[in-house]
């Protein structure tokens, strides 16, 4: 009698436990293993070395990635001196950014991502004004796993009005056959969706994005 | 309840999942289905203040962010176990239950090296599971001796 207690002590204590396990999952917002069709009123960008100089050429990496019609693709990156393969961004009548994304590589393995996280938010802090990172660790987009950090900052627009800067880096390692990325989203107070950290690639239009994002044949 | 019963608990079990759950909630990304349960049931902005104000943990390194919060997980699950199953004799059950700490750590793990489970397999993760489950053990049975003699009055 004694032990049937014990089982029922023991069954509830792992339900608890797994319970609490299962509150560490990933959400599936990011999480599909299967190329997504692309979404409605997008444009697929498909990364070609075509063009591509120095460390571009050097680092390239097959990627595709569908962005909304009415983000703007710069011109400027993949070209010169530019780290970036590509970037979109979303912008306002006044040309102010409200999202944006630049893919550019990574080359580290995949034990450094915390080390060279730590690197470039280095870099970030020089070039953003009251740069704050405030979380690291382990994510995930789409199939595959990787490590990013989320900062706040702020910047002036070209009219001198503040700017609040929500962003976040992610490195996707390589392997044996591709190089890895850096995904590197910002969004401002100038949207309507994104208020937080938090909400950097979960709402507004960067959810479509990064839910899109797929190395080479993947 | 025994007056012995509540520091055991809450100092091998409640403390060690307190503990994994603050790393979780203050250093982890937020795309994890308990930031979804917290945001649901309101308590998001309190969340959002508390990663504020405790910024980036400073220099940690990797298995500190990783690998320890399993590792509480696995040690409070198998301190529970032993609390449950104290003062039973040894039989194949209790040595099933004593275990499920370190079947379920370890499982997943190795789930994760066969693309079975979500996530990227780290050998850390499963030595530190191994190291829990046996610093659990061994804490607690010696603190179960204790209580024992004690409620013997020895």
């Amino acid at each position: 009698m004694n032990h049937f207690r014990n089982h029922l002590f023991s069954i509830a204590g792992v339900g608890i436990f797994l319970l609490l396990a299962m509150a560490t999952a990933p959400t599936n917002n990011n999480n599909s293993n299967n190329r997504p069709s692309p979404p409605a009123n997008t444009t697929m960008f498909t990364n070609s070395s075509t063009g591509l100089t120095g460390d571009l050429a050097e680092n390239y990496v097959d990627f595709t990635i569908s962005y909304p019609n009415t983000w703007k693709l710069d011109p400027a990156a993949g070209r010169g001196s530019s780290p970036n393969f590509m970037k979109v961004q979303n912008l306002t009548s006044d040309g102010i950014t409200i999202e944006q994304l630049a893919i550019g590589y990574f080359s580290g393995q995949r034990i450094l991502m915390a080390n060279l996280a730590r690197k470039l938010s280095d870099q970030f802090e020089g070039q953003f004004p009251d740069y704050q990172k405030i979380t690291e660790g382990t994510t995930q987009v789409g199939p595959y796993d990787g490590y990013e950090f989320r900062f706040t900052a702020t910047t002036k627009t070209t009219a001198g009005a503040p700017l609040d800067i929500y962003g976040r880096a992610i490195l996707l390692p390589g392997d044996a056959n591709r190089k890895g990325a850096t995904l590197l989203m910002m969004a401002t107070s100038e949207s309507k969706d994104v208020k937080s950290i938090s909400d950097v690639g979960e709402k507004g239009e960067l959810p479509i994005l990064l839910n899109s994002f797929r190395f080479g044949k993947d | 309840m025994k007056p012995r019963k509540l520091p055991f608990l809450i100092i091998h079990v409640l403390l060690p999942v307190c503990a994994g759950g603050f790393i979780y909630l203050c250093w982890r990304n937020p795309n994890l289905l308990m930031f979804d349960w917290l945001r649901a049931l309101g308590f998001e902005p309190a969340v959002a203040a508390m990663r504020s104000a405790v910024g980036v943990a400073p220099n940690s390194p990797r298995w500190f962010l990783t690998s320890l919060p399993d590792g509480l997980w696995v040690y409070a699950l198998t301190a529970l176990m032993a609390f449950v199953w104290r003062g039973a004799d040894f039989s194949p059950l209790k040595i099933f239950w004593l275990s499920t700490g370190f079947l379920f750590g370890a499982g997943s793990e190795l789930g994760q090296m066969m693309h079975i489970v979500p996530g990227s397999f780290d050998p850390i993760d499963l030595l530190v599971c191994l190291i829990a489950a046996a610093a659990a053990l061994v804490l607690t049975s010696s603190k179960m001796k204790f209580v024992r003699l004690n409620s013997q009055g020895v």
